[in-house]
């Protein structure tokens, strides 16, 4: 009995002993390599940290993807790393040349070349692609029709329970036939040979070319998806630059290059992204190479003085925020009334109080980088005044004659809570409405301001390709599922359904122009703010694009060795 | 056996024999602890801020001023130093405090009292079926991982509760109230003319027990009029809980914490009506044919009280940290009402907390003290309260 | 013993009893509460037909006793359904493991820290009893127990990683999917385990103290050993051999309960710190109405619970003999 005692003792006293020597020497060891601004110091763990990298190795901060299979994609954090895995026929290419130009070219990626249209007489549109011979796989199988038209059925059978491709594949004739599963064939895809494939659509549409930028319309191995539907994105044999090396669940995701990439293997080797970590804090503490900068570190990242400041780059993005006002739901039935809630808002203050100017203020609906931007084109402007005027104006005769008004946003919490408290006051002063706020949880917010349950919402929409359509027709269009304030406006619906059809460019920019100044006049969106993409970006570091949109821009950077 | 019959019915006019004695002896002992004291005084200052929040606070909490006032440290006209969009820090303070107060004791009256010492005392006094009954439920919901469960709930079942309380709301608001008042007509005006009554019935039993003698202060005449002034309180506090912004989610939030921290007290409260009920005073209590309430009320509350009233103060530190980690992750209660967690949560970021610590500070060391306190009381009362085991 | 087993055997029946209500129950919630892995996975394009027609192919569209039926079903073959929202068709259990063994390491660490430094107070205190330090150091910890982990964590970041700058911010250098006890002890001693291990163990120390100064002082006052020391054995050794034995069947309670404060703490240390364990997971599937991974969580630790609790109490028969369990009547 007393010699268990003892022992059990020893243990104890042992336990405390190794605890505080292990304690010491952990901290000592590591000291000064991850937490602290010293250089490069690691021990041999495998984290790929404490500033040290691989040559010819890029390490970026990342989102965890949600899948890694394209046809179920339709976020952006699964989507950096499919552009990059996958392809389809065609790709959207940033400019090389200049960084600053936002704008993305449309280029051919398995397709040899961008196809004419050709008419049919029945009204349908035939494109026919014809592949490029040294298009392969990662396993280096060539890259056939077949493949092609396996693809796209599978992302059309609703077995593969893609929520997206009625959407980017339903121009095709007979995709929506068989997510009815009225038909068991897409009739619109048609192989005439292995190296060639015709797609037909239902009507001209220029936007469809872009829309097969994405990846619902990417190509994937048959064989592979068959013999192992369960996991085959754990190993994917893709077509793009980069091929999947491993993928830890919340830790990192490795990207090796395609050496036999048909438009030219990429220069950076291998591809680290860290899935988990604050960007910045990885930047400083040289585990990362390139990050995104919080708004919380704008200002002095922009501070000339800042050492920082050098690494610094800022572009543009397609995409927006915008309040939404539900037409059906008063007050905001009265467009007067939803006039006078704009106006009530200093943008211009938000901007520089909030975001440190670093956020630019929406004049329009359409962003530039758009063939159809415009840049006089107006939204209300700041005008307490004349908003209080409108407010009496309007049926509700002012103030006390608005109903109760709730304000609804996603609870993402953070800055997102502190702009909005903002906008309540501003409605409050200048107004002189007590605007409530409704913090909705992201499950539900989405599916709750398409159902129409709120009166005003904060929202933000980024475009999956740069085409007008993907933000006008979508939530403008009375009879669009997307369009989520109940805007109904005939005049509208005729110009947006006639660019969509329009393939003279100069004639499809004047009609997205002329109604996008309706929206902008009828107020169902009030734009904020537009989007921008904030980076450092290591000296190491060469042609690292920063694109609109996701698409595939890793093969173009290059690294130079560093010391 | 004359002596018996003489002795008993003094008996059961006083509560059962330690009881009064105790409570006297303890109130003295606890004051002479001065940690305890202490304690208790920072609570009440707590409850006290909480309480008169609307009155006490500086600024307007909603009041924002990005230009001038960002992310300033602590000065004269901003003990506290302000946050990102220059709302006062110690205004929020001030009202998160209420918003804790409210949650912890709603949670309490409804969860530990009412559910927990009315099933407890039920399970034990009744036996039989409705104990097992209770018990098992009650494991149940021991059983039940509770921060999990509970964020669970109030992720999923939030706009449920904005829809039943927004009911609630639209009837006995402030607003409505007043114009009911003012009209002299509706069912609102029958609501409050029963809540008047019954506010000076409650008065008057408290003047009455004033008034009285020594001996005349306990017995079951004071009944009626407890029975008024609780239903009176409990009303006004619904009505104040459900007129202030976010009650949904102070509904939501008291309602799923009281379901998962009512079954330990019951068990608790159960067993010590167990060992009560087969002692002798009890027995001849029955024996005399005394009425069950009698008994609950002269007999077991009072031997139980001790253990309430242990059980609550702690159970109220663990059920603010609860709520401030709810709204930390985001299924508490929402912006714009303030709360301790929301204020946390806003500073925890790494960049900010580099460069502004006090963003951090004042929300930490408040709710810190505050739970300190009530573990601190807890203990000091467990102390006094419960004799010694050993 | 008789009566020992008989209850551990009536517990053991209570469990599956326990798990079917909680399931049933967390099922409910998910199914009855407003939005589903669908609506959380289609933010963009939002067409209610589209959604119908993949509700249906995923079964979501029966009646939910149905649905709860199919699900029991498949637990018992061992197939706890896949992931919606968070990882799109992966399996359940191939997520929730490596996260479990990151979850863990955290709370080990944080155990062994709680009792180390919980014994080592609680005896330096009892040995001081009647100075200033005896309060001092258990009013200490009982401070630092009453700071909730939220709170706490912040601060330990802003003196250990800001000012001292001496371990990691963020992130987490440990095991990945293919783990053996290689990886797991390479995550133990890494540096990111001192941050949540420290602030997960911190406000268990009082009690271990209080508990360990208890039994140390009550042995200090024995007669056996005031007749130790007049024999001259050496002091520690004689106050070591009773505490230990005194004290050891509380402390089983205690990690008992601390598993309740560890798996709650875990929340907030993962979500703030960035380390993917089942906390964090926990958080995210609730709030992307991932069905299978929060009704295999809740399963998980439903079943962590019961089981913790058993041992609790079980404990609780030898610590105090005049607890008895009889059938039939609970506690």
């Amino acid at each position: 009995m007393n010699r268990v005692l003892l022992a059990i003792m020893g243990v104890m006293a042992a336990l405390i002993v190794a605890v505080g020597v292990v304690i010491v020497v952990v901290v000592a060891t590591g000291g000064g390599g991850d937490g602290g601004d010293n250089g490069p110091q690691t021990d041999a763990t495998d984290e790929p940290g404490g500033g040290q990298r691989a040559e010819g190795e890029l390490r970026l901060g990342g989102g965890e993807p949600i899948t890694l299979d394209p046809h179920l994609t339709q976020d952006v954090s699964s989507a950096v790393y499919i552009v990059e895995i996958f392809g389809g026929l065609l790709t959207l290419e940033p400019n090389v040349q200049d960084p600053n130009d936002s704008t993305l070219q449309l280029k051919p990626d398995l397709a040899e070349a961008i196809p004419e249209p050709v008419q049919n007489p029945d009204g349908t549109v035939t494109y026919t692609f014809t592949l490029r011979e040294n298009a392969t796989f990662h396993d280096r199988t060539p890259v056939l029709a077949g493949d092609v038209k396996y693809s796209l059925e599978r992302a059309a059978d609703p077995a593969t329970q893609s929520l997206v491709a009625e959407f980017f594949l339903g121009d095709i004739v007979g995709v929506k036939e068989k997510l009815r599963e009225q038909a068991d064939e897409i009739s619109g895809v048609r192989v005439v040979n292995d190296r060639t494939i015709e797609i037909t659509i239902e009507r001209a549409t220029p936007t469809f070319l872009q829309k097969l930028t994405y990846p619902t319309a990417f190509v994937v191995d048959q064989g592979e998806v068959e013999s192992n539907p369960e996991n085959w994105t754990r190993n994917p044999n893709g077509t793009g630059p980069y091929e999947l090396d491993e993928w830890v669940f919340g830790e990192r995701i490795v990207l090796q290059a395609n050496e036999r990439y048909h438009l030219g293997a990429p220069s950076v080797k291998t591809v680290r992204f860290l899935l988990s970590g604050e960007g910045i804090t990885l930047y400083e503490a040289r585990d990362i190479d390139v990050t995104s900068v919080p708004v919380t570190d704008l200002t002095r990242v922009q501070d000339p003085n800042d050492p920082l400041n050098d690494e610094y780059v800022s572009r543009e993005r397609l995409g927006m925020d915008y309040i939404g006002f539900n037409i059906g739901a008063p007050p905001f039935d009265d467009p007067l009334v939803r006039r006078a809630f704009a106006m009530a808002i200093d943008r211009e203050q938000i901007a520089s109080g909030l975001f440190e100017d670093a956020v630019p203020v929406a004049n329009s609906i359409l962003m530039p980088g758009l063939a159809a931007y415009n840049e006089a084109a107006q939204a209300p402007a700041f005008d307490a005044a004349g908003a209080l005027q409108l407010l009496e104006q309007s049926t509700y005769g002012g103030a006390e004659g608005l109903p109760p008004i709730s304000y609804a946003e996603s609870g993402a919490g953070g800055t997102a809570g502190e702009s909005t408290a903002l906008l309540i006051e501003m409605w409050r002063d200048n107004l002189g409405v007590e605007v409530e706020i409704e913090q909705a949880e992201s499950a539900t917010f989405f599916q709750d301001v398409n159902e129409g349950r709120y009166q005003m919402f904060g929202l933000g929409w980024f475009m999956d390709y740069p085409d007008e359509e993907n933000i006008l027709n979508i939530h403008f269009d009375s009879e669009s599922p997307n369009n989520d304030t109940g805007y109904s406006n005939p005049q509208v619906d005729t110009l947006l359904r006639q660019a969509l059809t329009e393939t003279d460019p100069a004639r499809r920019i004047d009609l997205y122009r002329q109604a996008e100044q309706q929206i902008l006049d009828d107020v169902p969106w009030f734009p904020l703010f537009f989007a921008r993409t904030h980076a450092l970006i290591k000296p190491y570091v060469k042609n690292y694009l920063v694109p609109a949109t996701i698409v595939p821009r890793l093969r173009f950077v290059t690294l130079e060795p560093t010391d | 056996m004359a002596g018996a019959a003489v002795a008993l019915p003094d008996d059961t006019q006083e509560a059962g024999p330690p009881a009064r004695s105790v409570w006297g002896q303890a109130l003295r002992r606890l004051l002479r602890k001065r940690l305890a004291l202490a304690a208790l005084v920072l609570i009440g200052c707590f409850y006290f801020v909480g309480l008169f929040a609307p009155l006490l606070a500086p600024y307007d909490y909603r009041d924002t001023n990005v230009e001038e006032l960002q992310f300033q440290g602590p000065s004269l006209a901003h003990p506290f130093g302000t946050d990102r969009i220059g709302r006062d820090l110690l205004t929020h303070v001030i009202w998160s405090a209420r918003t804790t107060m409210i949650v912890t004791v709603a949670t309490v009256v409804a969860g530990g009292l009412v559910l927990g010492v009315g099933l407890g005392l039920l399970a034990g006094y009744v036996g039989g079926k409705v104990d097992t009954a209770i018990m098992r439920t009650g494991e149940i919901f021991i059983s039940l991982p509770g921060l999990p469960m509970l964020i669970l709930i109030n992720a999923t079942m939030a706009p449920r509760a904005e829809n039943g309380v927004g009911w609630l709301e639209s009837h006995i608001s402030s607003d409505t109230l007043q114009e009911a008042l003012e009209a002299r007509a509706g069912p609102e005006f029958v609501f409050l003319a029963l809540l008047g009554a019954l506010a000076v019935a409650g008065v008057a039993g408290l003047a009455a027990w004033l008034v009285a003698g020594e001996e005349r202060r306990r017995g079951a005449w004071l009944t009626p009029f407890i029975a008024a002034a609780v239903v009176v309180t409990s009303l006004w506090a619904v009505q104040a809980i459900f007129a202030t912004d976010g009650a949904a989610d102070y509904f939501l939030i008291f309602g799923a914490l009281s379901l998962f921290s009512w079954a330990g007290g019951a068990r608790v409260i159960r067993s010590q009506v167990l060992a009560i009920r087969e002692t002798e005073y009890v027995l001849a209590a029955r024996a005399m044919g005394a009425s069950t309430w009698r008994i609950v009320g002269s007999h077991l509350l009072p031997n139980v009280m001790p253990i309430i009233i242990v059980g609550l103060s702690a159970g109220l530190g663990g059920i603010a940290g609860s709520e401030v980690a709810l709204t930390f992750l985001g299924v508490g209660v929402h912006e714009p009402t303030p709360s301790f967690g929301a204020m946390i949560s806003r500073a925890a970021s790494i960049n900010l907390l580099e460069d502004y610590p006090h963003l951090l500070l004042a929300p930490g060391i408040v709710v810190a003290l505050l739970i300190f306190s009530f573990n601190l009381l807890g203990d000091a009362l467990n102390d006094v309260l419960t004799p010694r085991a050993r | 013993m008789q009566g020992l087993l008989g209850y551990v055997v009536q517990r053991l029946l209570w469990l599956p009893v326990v798990i079917i209500v909680v399931s049933f129950l967390a099922f409910t919630i998910t199914r009855f509460g407003p939005g589903d892995p669908i609506s959380v996975l289609g933010q963009n394009y939002r067409d209610d037909e589209v959604f119908e027609r993949v509700r249906k192919e995923r079964g979501l569209d029966k009646p939910f006793y149905e649905q709860y039926y199919i699900y029991m079903r498949d637990v018992l073959h061992g197939d706890f359904g896949e992931s919606v929202s968070i990882y799109r068709g992966v399996e359940v259990w191939d997520i929730i493991w490596p996260r479990m063994l990151v979850s863990i390491q955290p709370g080990i660490v944080a155990l062994v820290i709680a009792f180390s430094l919980g014994t080592a107070v609680g005896v330096f205190s009892a040995l001081r009893q009647g100075t200033w330090m005896d309060p001092f150091a258990i009013g200490g910890f009982l401070l630092l127990q009453s700071i909730p982990v939220l709170v706490s964590l912040p601060f330990l970041v802003l003196i250990f990683v800001l000012k001292l700058g001496l371990l990691p911010a963020t992130g987490w250098g440990g095991p990945s999917v293919d783990v053996g006890p290689q990886e797991i002890a390479l995550g133990i001693f890494s540096k990111h385990i001192i941050l949540p291990a420290l602030a997960l163990s911190l406000p268990g120390v009082a009690g271990i103290a209080r508990l360990v100064r208890a039994t140390t002082l009550a042995v200090l006052g024995e007669d056996y050993v005031r007749t130790a020391r007049a024999k001259g054995l050496p002091e520690l050794a004689v106050v070591g051999r009773h505490v230990v034995r005194n004290s050891l069947l509380p402390l089983v309670t205690v990690v008992g309960l601390s598993l309740v404060a560890l798996i709650e703490g875990a929340f907030f240390t993962e979500t703030i710190l960035g380390i993917p364990g089942i906390g964090e997971l926990g958080y995210r599937a609730a709030t992307s109405r991932d069905y299978d991974v929060i009704l295999a969580l809740v399963l998980i630790i439903a079943f962590a619970f019961v089981v913790a609790n058993l041992v609790i109490d079980i404990a609780y028969t030898f610590i105090d003999p005049r607890v008895r369990y009889e059938r039939g009547s609970g506690r």
